[in-house]
């Protein structure tokens, strides 16, 4: 939590005017505000718009109070918003539960084998996500990639935090589904890691699967 | 059945890999299939990024920053409705409103303007670089000296582009030159940008012919006489302060520069470089600039020059001018060649502006 702290700290500090403390507050906080731009309109357009939503930050900074979760929920909410004004104009669905082959493609782009390599593997997570209804994928990725907790997450998506557990719960679940239905079909998955255990597909346990009740499902 | 299948991923083990924490110890099944899922979460997480490294869009995220936190007086209030404004707007459905409040659309040109200036600055920076010693470096040191290096980019380069080496400075409004030149060295560059500006004088700053002028100007005082008004400026320009001991100390700085005097020639290229001013054109005006700055430098340093008295042309071009202006650019770059025995000259650089950019 070191680096919470630092995060609050800096962006303290960016409010009372101090560069180099907002420059470090971008640095922490851009990469993953990219990862979860790029999953709502796809990789082309992400650093656009995530710069957009750094033009924004910048601006209200002055307005903005709370801990680097918060600050991070705040950005997100901004990158958000940005993210869903450029797919208005552009009249076109959000990546996530849409089309996947928009994520995709930086595989080609990648400098080195290990790049390409990395690359690959976040193609195809990310086409993975794509396939989850929008709800669930945004509240995996808001918790996964913006490193958001529940609570914060419901907050920038504006869902009650108890739904925004559940989507993740679902998008999780379904997530695994799909990758053991491609382990299954054994296909060109070129992009995983060897696996490394047999499918064996016992129930492990007597677990009680909560989710399965319907909770407010999508309030 | 899935939810049977699936049983494994109770709450606990989905916040475990929501938050990444490592996985509680369970059996080998479970272990293999939550780490697949975990690998899967693992890839969509960008790597942090390294503290000591720029990140895209870092630059002019800091630009925003930095114009948010302008004095009042220099934004003007206007009651227009900007493009974020009205799109916020249709956001409410989607949850909570936007918690960005009010929002002064004029801030926005500053700020793109400064951000454009950034990028030029920083895209610059190389051609600045290259060009620096042109001019006279207005800040400190008590013995100015013309320039000096130039060095960088000896090479004739054949065609007129100049652009290639991106750089245009030129400074924010008006002009250019100045900045261009001189601030290169600190790396101001200046963001040409905004209101186009660039002149020629940009241009010309960087010019042989302006740095013949500032020594034909030193000679001039040397023997006592009077300059008028423009070129007293000039000179003054180029010694960054019209005290009297300055320019004096300044000039002989200058005269005894190998420059001044002779044929010495070897870059005779001068002109070279750089032109263009890459600002982009951002918002709408056009911008360019650039300024080219040229080589022409050429002057100084050591080097010799030659170019002196041909001026070298070059580039210069400056487009900036522009602003807008389609157009304005003109490169130029003349050859120069003349001295030196670089040879038969290659035309300088011209620089390139490009006006027309608008976008």
């Amino acid at each position: 939590m070191g680096d919470d702290a630092e995060l609050t700290a800096a962006v303290l500090a960016a409010q009372g005017g101090d560069e180099a403390a907002f420059r470090k507050v971008y640095r922490a906080v851009h990469p993953r505000l990219l990862g979860y731009v790029r999953t709502l309109v796809g990789d082309a357009d992400a650093e656009d718009v995530a710069s957009e939503a750094w033009l924004q930050i910048a601006r209200d900074l002055g307005r903005f109070s709370g801990d680097a979760d918060r600050f991070r929920g705040w950005a997100a909410r901004i990158a958000r918003n940005r993210a869903l004004d450029h797919i208005r104009m552009r009249g076109r669905r959000p990546v996530i539960g849409g089309d996947e082959n928009e994520l995709t493609g930086r595989a080609a782009d990648s400098d080195t084998a290990c790049e390409a390599l990395e690359a690959l593997a976040t193609d195809r997570a990310l086409s993975l996500i794509a396939r989850l209804p929008q709800d669930q994928a945004e509240a995996v990725v808001l918790r996964v990639v913006v490193g958001l907790d529940a609570r914060t997450a419901a907050e920038t998506l504006g869902k009650r935090p108890g739904a925004v557990r559940t989507a993740a719960h679902r998008g999780l679940k379904r997530l695994a589904e799909l990758l053991g239905a491609d382990a299954e079909s054994t296909g060109a998955l070129d992009a995983l890691p060897p696996q490394r255990q047999p499918r064996v597909r016992a129930v492990t346990s007597a677990s009680v699967t909560r989710s399965r009740s319907r909770t407010q499902k999508d309030v | 059945m899935a939810d049977e299948q699936y049983g494994w991923l109770d709450r606990d083990m989905a916040e475990r890999l929501l938050r990444g924490e490592p996985l509680p110890a369970v059996d080998e099944n479970v272990r293999a299939r939550a780490g697949r899922l975990s690998e899967t979460l693992g890839a969509l997480t960008p790597p942090p990024a390294r503290e000591d490294r720029e990140l895209p869009g870092e630059a002019a995220a800091l630009a925003a920053f930095r114009a948010a936190r302008a004095p009042e007086g220099t934004e003007a209030e206007s009651g227009q409705v900007t493009a974020f404004q009205s799109a916020d707007a249709g956001l409410v459905r989607l949850g909570r409103p936007v918690d960005v409040p009010r929002r002064r659309s004029s801030r926005r040109p500053v700020r793109l303007g400064l951000a454009a200036g950034l990028a030029a600055v920083t895209l610059g920076g190389v051609a600045v670089a290259a060009g620096s010693g042109v001019l006279p470096a207005p800040f400190g040191k008590d013995e100015p000296e013309p320039g000096s290096s130039v060095t960088a980019r000896v090479t004739p380069r054949p065609s007129g582009t100049g652009a290639a080496d991106g750089g245009g400075t030129g400074a924010p409004e008006g002009e250019g030159g100045t900045a261009g030149g001189g601030s290169a060295r600190e790396g101001a560059g200046g963001g040409g940008a905004r209101s186009g500006a660039g002149k020629g004088e940009a241009a010309l700053r960087g010019s042989g012919a302006w740095w013949n002028g500032v020594l034909d100007s030193c000679r001039d005082v040397r023997e006592g006489k009077s300059l008028d008004a423009a070129r007293q400026r000039t000179l003054e320009d180029a010694a960054g302060g019209h005290d009297p001991g300055r320019v004096k100390s300044y000039c002989r700085t200058a005269l005894a520069s190998p420059g001044a005097n002779g044929p010495a020639a070897t870059n005779g290229n001068g002109g070279k470089d750089k032109g263009h001013g890459k600002a982009k054109g951002q918002d709408g005006q056009g911008k360019g600039n650039g300024n080219a700055n040229g080589g022409g430098a050429g002057g100084n340093q050591g080097q010799g020059n030659g170019n002196q008295g041909n001026g070298n042309g070059g580039g210069n071009g400056n487009g900036g001018a522009g602003g807008g202006g389609p157009g304005k650019g003109h490169g130029n770059g003349k050859g120069n060649d003349v001295g030196g025995d670089k040879g038969p000259g290659h035309p300088g650089g011209g620089g390139h502006a490009h006006g027309p950019k608008r976008p």
